[in-house]
């Protein structure tokens, strides 16, 4: 309600036109309030609660003391300039000077407080609800009493006004339509209050209407308004046009506030008499000024300074000299206690560190504030202006004096954090206006509370309180410091004399100097400046209020005397009347008498004239018979009549009963009328009651407050009123956080974004230099272990380099573990750096895994990233069911999986692979589980045997106590009974635990171990003899000897047995041969490919170290190093390379038929083996035979 | 000093400690949960004997009864046998014997055999009584040695007690006879083509 009163206000600012609604408000207001007078006290207090930022009184009085402050100044302003006809006015009715000087006084205390309070509470673009208000002591006890000033003298504006404008009207007659085209406007109170008089409102109370007819009679009664309260209004229209101004500079939000500003401007056109009254009181006012300023100026922040600072273009280039310098006084919460500490706070510029002092003359801070990692954010529930600041390390505290402060030091900080940023990382760009998506409204800085001319603000107080218990070392430094440069304490003192910190740029200036100057000497025993307008309003609350008691009793006693000689008229025409109307009906009574008279008299005369002639006729006749007959006939005659009268009698006696029955029924129709009205009034009354409340809601809830019938309706509704207030500032306020924050959000998004970027980079640079310090580190080993290898050194030599290898090996676990450095394992718990115990191995180990790393890394950009991309690409969208053999997925495959699909592919692989033998037994492994539970296996104590000593170098089988492990069990018993012709054969249980460690699921583990024993592997491959894997040696050699034949050559002058070695690659598939980034690529293809990946990769890793093997020309040495060469591959690129490529072709169907051939042949020579054994068992039968002859003779010979 | 190079080949039941022996002897370490092992594994070690080196290049096999059919591949040329049985089980006694069977039927015919009973360390829980192996090995003309590779106890030994059972480069044929009980017989037959 208010919110769009106001706003119509504004709008209509222009045209000079209040809107009708608003005029009502006014025009109801006033004498609704007349008539009570007692509680007019406690009504505007709800009021004001109920309109806690509107207050136009007090944004009006604000302005009177600005326009106090500005008036000798020139002002460009064209709003401003309108007020010019003021000053003239001064020198005509100066003599009124003395009396309005008392009044003067109250108003310039009263406007001083409120403009602070305005300032600090009203004027901002942040209004928290009245719970927050109540939050601060302080505030609460100063928002309600200047607005109950406000209030009080609402209605001295209603009630006072009118008269003057009904004076004025028949003073001067030819203002009596105000509102008539071109004529100069008068006073829009005056307007207000007239129009409800003019035009019937049906919602006005009865006595409103009583008192408006009489108002006109009695004019001359109260031609003297208070010139105190006129004049306030005067004044306060005055100075609200400006504030108007400046508020729509500041920010359009405050517009709201400024509820029926726009029209002031008319106040010059006003009424002469009015306009005298108010200019003269300036001149002392502005000298009362001076005398109290010091007292009442704690924080001194004049309001035009606002200003100076519109000019002001933000945000500036970093460190542009036109940007006042971040600094200025903060509370500061910290300390044991929790206690707020006023603090001066200093960004500085180079450092991005926010650094504060105890006060703005110190020289070594308190602490500072690192800003470059920090994020800002502010509570809604707590202090006006308190604000955090999180750093990594701790949370600050920080409170602002005002709300709009702390927005303002919050938005500077974001900026110079951002600058800041801009500035180190990247020095050309200079786009710190980059930060054109502002959420919130750039503030301006309040001059004098931040910038280096707010180091004088509350400088007094921050003499000896404040003193910071955590650093006594820096505030005893300080206070040296401060005492040994005294000319510079002097100057900071002075500092708010000559304002050189922030020259100010209009014409205020000099008037904001002047108004200072008062308040140099800096008094100590200055009370703090939120108790300050307190008193301040306390003091001039009371001294309003008795007046306006006055006017109040003045009012009703107008009233009363209005009313009575009225009555008095009344009653003596009356009386006249009545007298009259009496003697008319005694007259009237007595002519009824007459006519009454008149006819007994003309009846008895009729009755005579009967009998006269009666008798006449009897005496006429001449005969007694005649007469007898005469006599017989009347006696007829009479016997007739006397029936005809009993009949008559009769009908009466009828007609009597009927009609008592009408008059019952009558009187029975009456009481049920009766009934009737009442019941007709009581719903009138009812209705009445009803559409009284109605119109009161609807015309004005102030008005339905004050009527005694509706009083709780209205409390209630005055309840909801304000908390509807209370949710809008709520809203309000949380809106405005809800900005700040995403400013913040969207700040730090950018500072996390450069952040990652940045981070980015420097993890490409360092994997490259790590890689090409790995690559050093395991050259500087070769070389060490070379060294060590020469017989040439002397023992000093070889002691030099035995020491070196040592500190290399010491240092070994720091420099290569950085991939998993809390354990030492990679993710699928192998280690980095295999355990050696031979301490040339361990040279070795570690020469490998630097050079893993150094690979890795290098890869990592080039390879590994867009391989992961294309395997997202492939999968994305694709459920497991969906995939299906490709050229595609086997060229990714044979690029190795990724880590986090390895486990999806692996999955997919295994199930495409034994989705028969699930589909026959659905339930297979569940059932084998169970079964293992009920009946153990022949095979399951070697399986416990092997148990433990599965991949122990893996950290998630090195325990006893892994649960890996019991899944492992679990596992190999169902496959001993899934096959029994295979049961268990040592080396499954490595092919289960990898099939374990990838899938991270018994089940499918199992059927991994299932898909590679029954699917992949040739038939017998695990069985009894080893045949199929035997076969595969031998197929093997043969491609050796096709692929690399020089290596075969060399092998076979070697006379050395590859097989012995790579017998055990191929039975279990390379685990433990290969180092785990090898070995699970190789398993990727394997499982999709099947074997002829092993022979491809067996082949690889041969011609990876063809060259080596080529250099060795001792068998053991061959030997030595076949055991452990495949642990000495690093790059898994290279190998998968030639692998796949340089193998090429590799037709499986020569795996195929190679396989049949040796597997006859092994066959054959199988059985001439068995059939051997059988030759020289029976053959050993016969010797044993015989050597027991011979033994016995030998035992013969002993003997 | 001559460096003889000595192939030297471990057999016996699976889990009785082959692997343990071997690692202590070349490596001086335990672990208890040593990887079995498949196959077989290849690991050398120098040691002094007398005027020479010996140089013992050790292949050490799979337990399982599976890859018997392996071993012809590993004592093949081989100038000792060790055969290993765990103390604390009969079952692995029982293998040994097959072993020896096996040595004696395709194994090289100098070839020098020593019982190893490991786990000495677990005395208490002793299934194969240390007389009747002693018995058995002195039957066929072994070495035999109770060792702990865990405890590091007679594994130096055993390796030394094979060394001096080794003779000597140049008068090597001269001594075998005597020196090889087992090799007494012919071995006829123990030519094979593997």
């Amino acid at each position: 309600m208010d919110g769009s009163s106001s706003a119509g206000n504004t709008s209509s600012a222009s045209s000079g036109l209040l809107p009708t609604h608003s005029d009502k408000e006014v025009g109801q207001h006033g004498p609704e309030s007349v008539s009570l007078s007692g509680s007019q006290n406690d009504q505007s207090l709800a009021e004001n609660q109920q309109f806690p930022m509107k207050s136009p009184a007090g944004i009006q009085r604000t302005e009177e003391e600005k326009l106090n402050l500005n008036k000798n100044t020139n002002h460009r302003d064209p709003l401003t300039d309108k007020r010019k006809p003021s000053p003239r006015h001064e020198s005509k009715l100066d003599p009124l000077k003395p009396v309005l000087l008392p009044s003067e006084q109250q108003l310039g205390n009263t406007a001083r407080t409120e403009k602070q309070n305005t300032l600090t509470n009203n004027l901002k673009t942040e209004h928290l609800s009245s719970s927050i208000h109540e939050a601060n002591p302080d505030k609460t006890k100063l928002d309600p009493l200047p607005k109950q000033q406000q209030k009080a003298e609402d209605p001295s504006k209603g009630s006072l006004l009118p008269k003057e404008a009904h004076d004025s009207n028949k003073l001067k007659p030819e203002q009596l339509s105000p509102t008539k085209p071109g004529q100069p406007k008068p006073d829009p109170l005056c307007t207000e209050q007239k129009k409800p008089k003019h035009e019937h409102h049906p919602g006005q109370s009865e006595e409103h209407q009583t008192q408006r007819g009489l108002c006109p009679t009695n004019q001359k009664r109260d031609e003297e308004p208070p010139p105190s309260m006129k004049d306030l209004t005067v004044l306060g229209s005055i100075f609200s046009k400006q504030n108007q101004k400046e508020q729509n500079q500041l920010d359009p939000a405050l517009e709201k506030f400024t509820l029926s500003t726009p029209e002031r401007p008319q106040d010059h056109q006003d009424p002469p008499h009015l306009n005298t009254q108010q200019t003269p009181h300036h001149p002392p006012k502005h000298q009362l000024n001076h005398q109290i300023h010091p007292s009442t100026m704690a924080p001194p922040a004049p309001p035009p300074t606002i200003e100076v600072f519109c000019d002001q273009v933000w945000p500036f280039p970093p460190g542009s000299s036109g940007e006042p310098k971040l600094c200025g006084f903060l509370m500061k919460q910290g300390g044991p206690l929790k206690a707020w500490k006023q603090r001066w706070f200093t960004y500085e510029e180079n450092k991005n560190q926010l650094f504060y002092y105890r006060t703005p003359q110190d020289v070594t801070p308190l602490g500072w504030l690192e800003l470059s990692g920090a994020t800002f954010t502010y509570p809604l529930r707590a202090e006006r202006g308190t604000f955090h600041i999180r750093t990594p390390e701790r949370t600050f505290i920080l409170k602002a004096v005002t709300q709009e402060l702390m927005l303002y030091w919050l938005q500077q900080l974001q900026v110079k954090r951002w600058q800041h940023r801009q500035t180190s990382t990247c020095p050309d760009s200079t786009n710190s206006s980059s930060n054109t998506e502002d959420f919130l409204p750039v503030l301006k800085s309040p001059l004098g509370l931040v910038g280096e001319g707010a180091a004088s603000v509350s400088l007094s107080q921050t003499l000896f309180a404040n003193v910071s218990i955590k650093h006594p070392l820096i505030e005893l430094q300080n206070s040296l410091h401060s005492r040994k440069r005294p000319s510079q304490e002097c100057q900071s003192v002075f500092h708010l004399e000559v304002p050189h910190g922030t020259p100010p740029k209009s014409g205020q200036t000099n008037n904001t100097s002047t108004l200072r100057t008062p308040i140099e000497p800096p008094t100590p025993s200055t009370p703090p400046p939120s108790a300050t307008p307190a008193g301040q309003v306390t003091q001039t609350g009371g001294r309003e209020s008795p007046s306006l008691l006055d006017s109040w009793s003045r009012k009703t006693k107008i009233r009363s005397s209005f009313t009575m000689p009225v009555l008095r008229d009344d009653s003596a025409s009356c009386e006249r009347t009545s007298r009259l109307q009496q003697e008319k009906q005694m007259l009237m009574e007595e002519v009824k008498a007459q006519k009454e008279l008149v006819w007994i008299l003309h009846k008895a005369l009729e009755a005579a004239q009967l009998e006269k002639r009666t008798c006449a006729e009897f005496l006429a006749e001449k005969g007694e018979q005649e007469r007898l007959e005469l006599l017989r006939h009347r006696e007829r005659q009479a016997v007739d009549l006397r029936g005809r009268l009993e009949k008559a009698e009769a009908e009466v006696e009828a007609l009597r009963g009927s009609v008592a029955q009408r008059d019952a029924q009558l009187s029975e129709l009456q009481e049920k009328v009766t009934k009737m009205i009442e019941k007709n009034n009581a719903k009138q009354e009812v209705i009445i009651k009803l559409s009284d409340q109605v119109s009161a809601t609807m015309s004005d809830p102030r008005q339905s407050g004050s009527s005694s019938s509706s009083g709780l309706n209205s409390q209630t509704f005055r309840q909801f009123q304000q908390e509807i207030e209370n949710l809008k500032d709520d809203i309000e306020a949380y809106n405005t956080q809800n900005k700040f924050l995403n400013s913040e959000i969207h700040q730090l998004t950018k500072l996390w974004r450069n952040s990652s970027e940045q981070e980015k980079n420097l993890m490409e640079k360092c994997a490259y230099l790590e890689a090409t310090h790995c690559q050093v580190e395991s050259r500087y080993l070769g070389v060490l272990r070379k060294l060590q290898e020469t017989k040439s050194l002397d023992t000093a030599q070889r002691d030099a380099v035995q020491k070196l290898i040592e500190d290399a090996l010491k240092g070994e676990l720091k420099s290569v573990m950085r991939v998993n450095t809390t354990s030492g394992h990679d993710e699928y718990g192998f280690k980095i750096i295999p355990d050696y115990e031979v301490e040339d191995m361990k040279l070795l180990a570690k020469i490998q895994a630097l050079e893993i790393r150094s690979h890795n890394l290098l890869h990592q950009e080039g390879v590994e990233r867009p391989l992961l991309s294309r395997w997202a690409q492939y999968l994305a969208g694709r459920s497991d069911d969906a995939l299906f053999a490709s050229p595609e997925l086997k060229a990714l495959l044979r690029a190795s999986v990724p880590q986090e699909y390895r486990q999806r592919v692996w999955r997919w692989t295994v199930r495409a692979r034994t989705r028969t033998i699930r589909e026959r037994h659905p339930q297979r492994y569940q059932q084998l589980s169970e079964k293992t539970r009920k009946s153990p296996h022949p095979a399951s104590r070697q399986i416990e045997l092997d148990l433990h000593r599965t991949l122990t170098t893996n950290q998630h089988f090195s325990s006893p106590s892994c649960p890996a492990l019991q899944q492992l069990r679990r596992i190999l018993l169902a496959f001993s009974w899934h096959s029994p012709g295979i049961g268990y054969c040592q080396g499954l249980n490595r092919l289960a635990a990898i099939a374990l460690l990838i899938l991270q699921s018994e089940e499918d583990a199992f059927w991994c171990l299932v898909a590679v024993v029954e699917t992949i592997m040739p038939q017998d491959y695990y069985t009894k003899n080893l045949l199929a894997s035997q076969v595969d040696q031998r197929v093997l050699k043969d491609f050796l000897a096709e692929k690399l034949p020089r290596l075969a050559a060399h092998f076979e002058n070697h006379n050395i047995d590859v097989s012995l070695i790579t017998f055990n690659w191929f039975l279990v598939v390379f685990v433990e041969s290969l180092p785990s980034d090898i070995l699970l690529p190789l398993w990727d293809a394997f499982l999709y490919e099947g074997t002829k990946v092993m022979f491809r990769y067996a082949l690889a890793l041969f011609k990876y170290k063809e060259e080596d093997f080529l250099k060795i020309h001792s068998s053991v040495e061959i030997y030595q190093y076949l055991r452990f060469f495949t642990k000495t591959v690093t790059d898994s690129r290279k190998l998968t390379n030639i692998a796949f490529c340089d193998m090429n072709p590799f037709p499986g169907r020569l795996i195929k038929n190679r396989r049949t051939f040796h597997l006859e042949r092994l066959q054959a020579e199988l059985r001439e083996l068995e059939e051997q054994q059988k030759e020289f068992v029976t053959e050993s039968v016969q010797r044993k035979d015989k050597e027991l002859d011979g033994m016995v003779s030998e035992d013969d010979d002993d003997l | 000093m001559a460096i003889r190079e000595l192939k030297v080949c471990l057999l016996g039941d699976t889990g009785v400690g082959k692997s343990s022996i071997v690692c202590r002897f070349v490596q001086d370490h335990f672990d208890h949960n040593i990887s079995p092992t498949i196959g077989a594994s290849f690991l050398t070690k120098t040691v002094p004997c007398g005027n020479e080196l010996h140089k013992f290049l050790i292949w050490d096999t799979a337990g399982q009864e599976r890859f018997h059919s392996l071993a012809p591949m590993y004592y093949r040329g081989s100038a000792a046998a060790v055969i290993v049985y765990d103390i604390t089980k009969l079952d692995s006694f029982q293998t040994l014997k097959k072993w020896v069977k096996e040595l004696k039927e395709h194994g090289p015919e100098d070839i020098v055999v020593a019982i190893a009973g490991n786990k000495n360390d677990l005395g208490d829980i002793r299934e194969v009584p240390m007389k009747e192996a002693k018995e058995f090995a002195e039957s066929i003309a072994a070495i035999f040695i109770e060792t702990s590779a865990r405890n590091a106890v007679n594994v130096e030994e055993l390796f030394q007690k094979i060394s001096k059972q080794i003779p000597p480069l140049e008068n090597a044929e001269v001594d075998s006879n005597e020196s090889f009980k087992l090799t007494r017989q012919p071995a006829p037959s123990v030519r094979r083509c593997c």
